[in-house]
């Protein structure tokens, strides 16, 4: 057959769609009822989700680690490799992990210049940080000179602040300081990034480089602590913390003596959720009802399209018949019967999207998706049932007049 | 164009099949040669397996055993849907118009399949339908607003539009009073005469027997009367 049988064979079907109207219209409303349905369910998922995900956003959760009482977290003496987990990238979720904040002390006397001569040599304290501390914290009042910011101290460059008055005392160039762990190392060169109104011997810098550069012991950690930004990863931060910290219980039992880092499991770890799971329970529960529900809607739309296109077909094998003993190939005939169900229900389904879009005032094209998966699903179900048609038994019909 | 030229040739043709408790021979053995310009009534019981032989002949069912030829060639081997559009032809008991065309769109139908023009088909089913007595004023009917026998009259006119050789007609006055059914008998009859059709006519009906050239019987699927003798 040539492409003007094809073509009449759709003018057919059109003309079958527009001189049976209640027949058409009928399996239109049955489309378009269809489709506003799975747009209420979507749109309903889609903004829960939302929902959801802006509770999990506003609540951020401060994790600190602990010793094993869960008691004392101001000074601890971890190993300096449990910085490393979290400042290395290790892990997907490192993006949401904010105000990572670890504390560090070493006093047993780190020398350090701060004339360039060398004249003024001191011993004093020296602080690894990776943020810069509240005034409470230390009794100080912390300043950051102009052009840096307190992120600087995440990083592992050699920078630090020094006290107000050893500033003052600095006759030639006031933009370095030289530190070194002991009179038989070498001076190492550190930046003065910032001022502080306290003690004159303490001096604080960052972390990574005084790890690096300054500190003599290993378990160099004092207190160590960050916040996760999303609450929504708070089970999967809570799954990597468990590989090395204890996890906080009311036994408090720990099964494995060594923690992934071949260290002992020494040190809980504290997740402080607030009554975050009181707020996201109920909206986890919409969801995953209306999630059951939406694929039974799939379902349900191959079910009805086989059901509305076997209705609407069922009164005319005859005519499909006489189609086929006419010489109508039978992919001919399964293509008319489907075209016409295809623009039914695409008239169907653009309504449905049009009044949902009306009433509902939606600006979710998401919703879309679902109505596209829908519509597959309902030609799904109409192409079975249309292929009961083509596959007609011409013989049977014609037996039935004998 | 020979008018005795022998246009379907049946050979030995076996068709079973099985029903819930036997296997049933619906045509057992059956021969005969169709020809040209010749009117045929197949007669027999219900169940005689007249409607089988006829859907064979018609290339909707291709026999188990034996074959059917078309001008030499065994359905079993070509194309049914081209044999169903361009060498054979079928009109039933009850009409089978297709409800939502007109009558002239019924008519139109095999031509659009064959892919003419529409304006060609056009003319091509005005002049069918003149040929069996519709003039324009039923063209644009639905088959709903027509009588029985109006009905059948599209119905023949959509068979000879298709051009067809052979025309196959099951109870084709089934559902028409005496004065239709003889009205389309002699219809059909003359398309056989005239125009050099071979007409086959499956019916209970005896009275239409007597109008044709040959009647075929069967009986439990096999040809019984005397015209057996005549096969060539």
């Amino acid at each position: 057959m040539g492409k003007r049988a094809e073509l009449y064979i759709m003018k057919y079907g059109m003309t079958n769609i527009l001189r049976n109207m209640p027949k058409s219209i009928a399996l239109i409303a049955a489309a378009l009822v269809l489709t506003i349905s799975i747009c209420i369910i979507s749109q309903t998922i889609f903004i829960q989700r939302q929902s959801l995900e802006s509770v999990y956003t506003q609540y951020s959760i401060n994790v600190s680690i602990m010793d094993e009482f869960c008691i004392d977290s101001t000074n601890l003496r971890i190993s300096s490799k449990y910085y490393d987990i979290i400042s290395q990238n290790q892990y997907d979720i490192m993006e949401y992990i904010k105000d990572i904040k670890v504390r560090s002390i070493e006093s047993r006397g780190i020398r350090y210049t701060f004339d360039l001569n060398g004249e003024e040599q001191l011993t004093g304290t020296v602080t690894g940080l990776t943020y810069l501390p509240s005034d409470d914290e230390f009794g100080y009042s912390f300043g950051m000179l102009s052009g840096y910011s307190e992120s600087v101290l995440l990083g592992n460059e050699a920078v630090c602040i020094v006290p107000n008055t050893m500033l003052e005392k600095m006759t030639g160039q006031k933009e370095v300081i030289f530190l070194r762990q002991s009179e038989f190392s070498e001076f190492v060169e550190y930046k003065i990034v910032g001022t502080h109104e306290g003690k004159p011997d303490d001096i604080f810098c960052s972390f990574s480089s005084f790890n690096e550069n300054l500190s003599r012991d290993e378990y160099n950690i004092y207190s160590f602590g960050f916040l996760l930004s999303n609450a929504k990863y708070n089970e999967n931060v809570a799954e990597i913390l468990k590989k090395y910290f204890i996890e906080p219980s009311i036994s408090g039992a720990v099964t494995r003596k060594v923690n992934e880092l071949k260290l002992p499991f020494r040190y809980a770890y504290v997740m402080p959720k607030g009554n975050l799971d009181d707020v996201i329970k109920p909206i986890e529960s919409d969801i995953q009802k209306l999630m059951i529900v939406e694929p039974f809607l799939f379902i349900l739309s191959v079910a009805t399209g086989f059901v509305v296109s076997l209705l609407s077909t069922k009164n005319r094998k005859a005519e499909f018949a006489i189609m086929r003993s006419l010489g109508t190939g039978k992919a001919m005939v399964f293509f008319e019967a489907f075209f016409e169900q295809f623009i039914l229900n695409l008239i169907g389904i653009l309504l449905g999207i049009g009044v949902f879009f009306v009433i509902y005032q939606s600006d979710t094209v998401l919703v879309l998706w679902k109505v596209l998966i829908f519509f597959a699903c309902y030609m799904f179900g109409t192409a079975i049932s249309v292929l009961n048609i083509a596959m007609i038994n011409v013989m049977k019909i014609m037996k039935s007049n004998e | 164009m020979n008018k005795e030229e022998k246009i379907l040739e049946v050979n030995n043709v076996i068709y079973e099949y099985r029903n819930k408790y036997q296997t049933v021979k619906a045509v057992n053995d059956f021969s005969f040669d169709f020809k040209r310009g010749k009117f045929y009534a197949i007669v027999g019981k219900s169940g005689s397996g007249k409607t089988t032989l006829l859907s064979m002949l018609a290339g909707l069912d291709v026999p188990k055993e034996g074959s059917v030829r078309y001008s030499g060639k065994d359905t079993k081997n070509i194309d049914l849907d081209k044999y169903r559009r361009d060498d054979v032809t079928v009109i039933y008991q009850d009409f089978n118009l297709f409800p939502l065309l007109t009558a002239i769109e019924n008519v139109m139908y095999p031509l659009h399949l064959k892919g003419i023009r529409d304006k060609d088909a056009k003319v091509t089913a005005q002049k069918m339908m003149e040929s069996v007595g519709l003039d324009l004023s039923f063209h644009k009917r639905l088959p709903s607003m027509l009588s029985g026998g109006e009905q059948q009259r599209v119905a023949i006119a959509r068979a000879l539009a298709s051009e067809a050789s052979v025309i196959l007609a099951d109870e084709p006055t089934g559902n028409l009073d005496s004065e239709n059914g003889a009205n389309i008998i002699g219809l059909l009859k003359e398309l056989a005469h005239t125009k050099n059709y071979c007409v086959i006519v499956v019916t209970h009906d005896l009275g239409i027997s007597s109008d044709a050239d040959q009647v075929l019987s069967m009986k439990d699927g096999k040809l019984m009367l005397e015209e057996a003798d005549k096969k060539n």
